[in-house]
This record gives C-alpha cells, sequence and structure tokens, in this order.
C-alpha cells in the first residue's frame, strides 16, 4: 500500500530501492500523489535551507567559547593521514575549481553544470562539463558552511586527488552488484600508490533515478589545518550510466 | 555515529532549539544552557555514543523550567496587590536576530505557529538529521517519527503556500 510516508521517503531519496517502481507507478498515475511528492520535495528543500541557513550564522561569543571548549575534548578518531595526505599540493590550475566550489558551499547550489578538476596527458586542466543530466535540479552540492576552514584548499586537494572519469569508469560495471556497507576499490591510488578504498553507503532515489552514495573509507586530509574530512559521493544512474551528482565535504 | 564536537555541534542545537522554544524564549539561552550542562559533566558525556539527544534532552528540561518559572512570575503580585509584570528583554523576533531571509524566515514564523511535536520533528529534519536519527533524539519509533513528519511536513506545506 502506499501511504504518504512512501512518498515521503521517495521524495527524500530513502525509500528503499525494491520499492521504488511501486511508488513511482502510483505516482505517475495519480496527480493527488504527484502532488504530494512535489509538496515533499518542496518542504524537504526549505527545511534544508531553513537549517543551512541558521547554521551559516555566527555562534553568540559566550556559545562559541563553548564549542571551543568542547573542541578540545577529543581529536578525531585515530587517522592513518600518511595514504591521504595532500596539503601543499595547490596548483593555480585548480583555483578556478576552488572558487567555484566555495560559491556553490556558500549558496547551497543546484548545478546543470559539473565543474572538475581533469588529469590529461598534457598536465592538469579544469572542465566544465554541461551534461544533459535529467535530474540535477534536485541534486545537491551539498557542504557545511564553515568561517575559519580552508574550503578551498580542501576542495583543490580533492580535485587533484581525485579522478572522476577513471573513478566512474570503475565502478561503472560492479557498483550495481554491491551490498550497502560493502568495501570496494577502484584502481584510484593514493600518493602512496596504495589503492583508495570506498565504501557504498546507501541506496537512494532522485527524481526516479537510481543513485548511490559512496564515501571514501576514511577522512581525507586534505589542507595543512584539516584534521580529516569526510567525503561521500552522489551517483545517479542516468542513460545506463553513472554520473556523479554531487561531492559531499563534511568535518 | 559519535557526533563530532565542534562549532558546527553548537549550531544544530541552535537549530534543534528553535524548534523547541515558543513565544518569547531565546534558543540561545537553552544551547549555552545544555553547553554549561554537557561541560560540567564532560567525563560522563564526552563519549557518549549519542551525545547530541543528551544535549537536546537538557534543552527541553530547561525550556520547561522556563515555563515554570514565567507561571510563576505572572501569579506573583506585588505588595500591593498588582500583578507583577515580567520584563521581557527578548520581544524582539529570534528570526530577525538570527538575520534569515525572507523565505526561510517565513518558514520559520510558519514553523513557529505549529504545534509542539511539529515545531520539535521539523526542525530536527531542518538539521539534516535522518529519520532514524530523529528517532534516536526524540526517543520514539521510527515509524512514528515518519509519520508525524509526513503529517507536519503536509501541514507546514499549507501554511507557506
Amino acid at each position: 500500500m502506499i501511504d504518504e510516508t512512501k512518498i515521503m521517503q521517495y521524495a527524500d531519496g530513502t525509500l528503499p530501492v525494491e520499492e521504488h517502481e511501486e511508488v513511482k507507478k502510483a505516482i505517475e498515475s495519480d496527480p493527488k500523489l504527484k502532488e504530494l511528492y512535489n509538496n515533499f520535495q518542496k518542504t524537504g528543500d526549505l527545511l534544508f535551507k531553513l537549517g543551512n541557513e541558521i547554521k551559516s550564522q555566527t555562534l553568540p561569543k559566550n556559545l562559541q567559547e563553548k564549542a571551543n571548549i568542547i573542541k578540545t575534548w577529543k581529536k578525531p578518531e585515530a587517522k592513518e593521514f600518511g595514504s591521504f595526505n595532500f596539503f601543499g599540493l595547490f596548483k593555480i590550475q585548480y583555483a578556478g575549481v576552488a572558487a567555484a566550489c566555495c560559491l556553490m558551499f556558500v549558496a547551497g547550489f543546484y548545478a546543470d553544470t559539473f565543474i572538475s578538476g581533469k588529469n590529461t596527458k598534457s598536465g592538469n586542466e579544469v572542465i566544465a562539463l554541461n551534461q544533459s543530466i535529467d535530474v540535477p535540479k534536485d541534486l545537491k552540492f551539498r557542504g557545511m558552511p564553515k568561517q575559519d576552514e580552508d574550503l578551498s584548499t580542501r576542495v583543490t586537494n580533492l580535485y587533484r586527488y581525485f579522478n572522476q572519469d577513471q573513478f566512474i569508469q570503475d565502478i561503472n560495471s560492479t557498483i550495481d552488484d554491491l551490498e550497502i556497507n560493502e568495501e570496494f576499490e577502484t584502481s584510484l591510488e593514493d600518493n602512496d600508490g596504495k589503492r583508495v578504498k570506498f565504501l557504498l553507503v546507501e541506496n537512494f532515489n532522485a527524481n526516479g533515478n537510481n543513485c548511490k552514495k559512496v564515501a571514501f573509507n576514511e577522512p581525507l586530509r586534505l589542507s595543512e589545518n584539516d584534521q580529516g574530512t569526510d567525503v561521500t559521493l552522489d551517483i545517479c544512474k542516468i542513460k545506463n550510466n553513472y554520473e556523479i551528482s554531487s561531492i559531499n565535504l563534511s568535518k | 555515529m559519535k557526533e563530532k564536537l565542534d562549532e558546527n555541534f553548537v549550531k544544530s542545537l541552535v537549530v534543534i532549539a528553535l524548534g523547541i522554544v515558543k513565544g518569547k524564549s531565546d534558543p540561545y539561552e537553552l544551547v549555552n544552557g545544555a553547553m554549561e550542562y554537557l561541560i560540567s559533566n564532560k567525563e560522563k558525556y564526552m563519549d557518549h555514543p549519542n551525545i547530541k539527544a543528551i544535549a537536546v534532552l537538557k534543552m527541553k528540561g530547561l525550556f520547561i523550567d522556563e515555563i515554570r518559572k514565567n507561571q510563576k512570575l505572572s501569579s506573583m503580585t506585588d505588595n500591593e496587590g498588582n500583578d507583577l509584570q515580567v520584563i521581557d528583554e527578548k520581544q524582539n523576533d529570534i528570526s530577525e536576530r538570527i538575520g534569515l531571509k525572507d523565505e526561510t524566515k517565513k518558514v520559520l514564523s510558519a514553523i513557529k505557529t505549529m504545534g509542539e511535536k511539529c515545531r520539535e520533528i521539523l526542525m530536527l529534519a531542518a538539521d539534516d538529521l535522518s529519520y532514524k536519527d530523529i528517532a534516536k533524539n526524540i526517543e520514539t519509533p521510527i515509524g512514528t517519527v515518519m509519520s508525524r513528519l509526513a503529517k507536519c511536513r503536509k501541514e507546514l506545506k499549507g501554511l507557506v503556500a
């Protein structure tokens, strides 16, 4: 039975994959359910914006002081930074990417152009792809706004390290066979030549497209000041191939 | 999953506090009270697997205390038998103080007109918590969380339409 919680889950991208088809058909055939689905999408976005806007405000002094106290309680849990230490690798070619990504982070950006760093034989370059993806309006580039972080450097170094074409090529044929929480490798290697491991975190739906959230299996140290950034990738199947729809950085 | 304790944790509490307070109460004061509580009980909570739920519970307790205090004050009279006027310095709308944009201000104002359960669950959702984490924070079964959230979101849509 399709009740409103199923519609809400579908709109939020949290409905189990095996139920997608049934819910999708119900929405397509019933205008009331379609309206409900649209409303859930709208309220989901409104709440997300509300939360982000509140969090983007500076804390009052007394709360900031308390935040500083609890920060000293515990450093992030044991992290093997050696493999993922990319600070100090900034290259001017990536400045454009960094600036663009910072704008995305601050604005809670909905992208229909995907900007990326790309490694070519002649060197590194910045590319902007106008992809004909059916769902970009609902796919988000999310990150927690922080005023004290060297975000541009972190984003820059992530792109220096992460070759999205190679990643997509590697996972396209295998990712559908993975179970949630299953770890997997691609041909991507870190600076020490060690294979980078990923984790399939969840399956979700974005506007009827099958999507997956994939996480780097350990925090990345993306800048000198970075104490560890959790990086996840949202990838969606579009025209039988997976594409990266968003990259999420959080501390 | 353990919370990372930093300013984003505190900012999360501000979002959630906005769902707890009503009227002229100050969400920052609730957060401050909860943070003081956590800091003074550091040994007990620093490794707690769900420290946010502890903070949420504390904020609710503080809010109830505040209501009781205000009720007590409003029932008091001065020497001549006149009702005591409680001077409230927090008259300003909190969304003005926070400096929200018009659209989000409208959403927050709408949420503030809703019942306690809806305010609470919508602001937990605004904190971008999963249904499961919302359920943990308010100690409610996940099925109840989902049906309540769906109902409250429908109500919210009606209010902001």
